[in-house]
């Protein structure tokens, strides 16, 4: 199970490279959004507590005799509390959805305003990062000049 | 193999608190010629909004990171370091500002006075929200909290 979470951990990451995957809830604003997210955020550190385990892992030699140990301290209910505060968002009508990233050639150095009020998703609305890694959407057909 | 994960997550959390400690900056709200109770008045109600929509959600993350050595005659490393922190500080922080801005409020980050600013001279603390300014600098008061001053207007 654990050997899982690293390949998991890079296909995700990779993932995050190619699409924003948001909790989205059409017609929420970003400070509805927000502010859910973080009520489920305390929901969760709230409800799921921290189990810390440590795992004693031996480290053999040629000969298949123990010379030595590694240990992997983490919490057990990580994972768990992510899906409590993903459960959390759902109740209140939100749901995961995957956003691609807006390319150069779509922006052509024209400028737009972030959205700050979720669309209906069509093919013109995408992300794009800003400094800090924050992500706003834009409306590719509403360019601000 | 266990005390030496805990020293070193004791040494990172103290290399944590003492980089806020060194803080060389503080950072205000400016609003020109308001006063300093007014501004600590909205400050406040910023803070008790901030903190009811973004109260505090602590989550203990793991980071990756490995340590080899050999320690009681054998050898080992770990795996992960666990640091808890508040998942909502960033949202909270921001709304904070927002709301200061929706006051007329914009934020401004004074430094710290040196000593060789303040050269032994007394200065009163400055009572009304001033504009930015490179002779005016904050320097920490008895009690917590710190306070602004202008070094062009010694005592």
């Amino acid at each position: 199970m654990k050997r899982a979470i690293i390949p998991l951990c890079a296909i995700t990451v990779l993932a995050g490279c190619l699409e924003y995957t948001p909790m989205y809830k059409v017609g929420a604003t970003t400070q509805e959004t927000n502010v859910t997210r973080a009520q489920c955020n305390t929901f969760a550190a709230n409800t799921v507590p921290v189990i810390m385990v440590t795992d004693w892992i031996p480290i053999y030699g040629a000969d298949g005799r123990i010379i030595g140990h590694r240990t992997e301290v983490y919490d057990a209910n990580e994972g768990r509390r992510y899906s409590e505060q993903r459960r959390c968002m759902e109740q209140q009508g939100y749901s995961r959805v995957s956003i691609p990233y807006c390319k150069d050639e779509d922006l052509a150095g024209r400028s737009y305003r972030p959205l700050t009020t979720s669309p209906p998703l069509t093919s013109s609305i995408c992300a794009i990062r800003q400094d800090g890694g924050r992500r706003v959407l834009i409306d590719l057909n509403k360019p601000a000049n | 193999m266990f005390s030496f994960f805990k020293f070193f997550s004791a040494f990172l959390t103290s290399a944590l608190v003492l980089a806020g400690c060194t803080s060389n900056s503080y950072q205000a709200y400016l609003k020109p010629g308001t006063s300093v109770e007014r501004v600590n008045q909205d400050r406040a109600e910023c803070d008790v909004e901030a903190n009811r929509l973004f109260p505090a959600a602590n989550w203990p993350r793991t980071y990756p990171t490995a340590t080899v050595g050999y320690w009681g005659g054998g050898w080992g490393g770990s795996f992960g370091v666990v640091h808890t922190s508040d998942v909502n500080a960033g949202m909270r922080a921001d709304h904070r500002t927002q709301c200061m801005r929706t006051r007329g409020y914009t934020p401004y980050a004074f430094p710290r006075c040196t000593k060789d600013q303040m050269a032994g001279r007394s200065f009163a603390p400055i009572t009304r929200s001033p504009q930015p300014s490179e002779t005016i600098c904050a320097i920490d008061v008895q009690g917590g909290g710190w306070t602004l001053i202008d070094l062009a207007k010694p005592l």
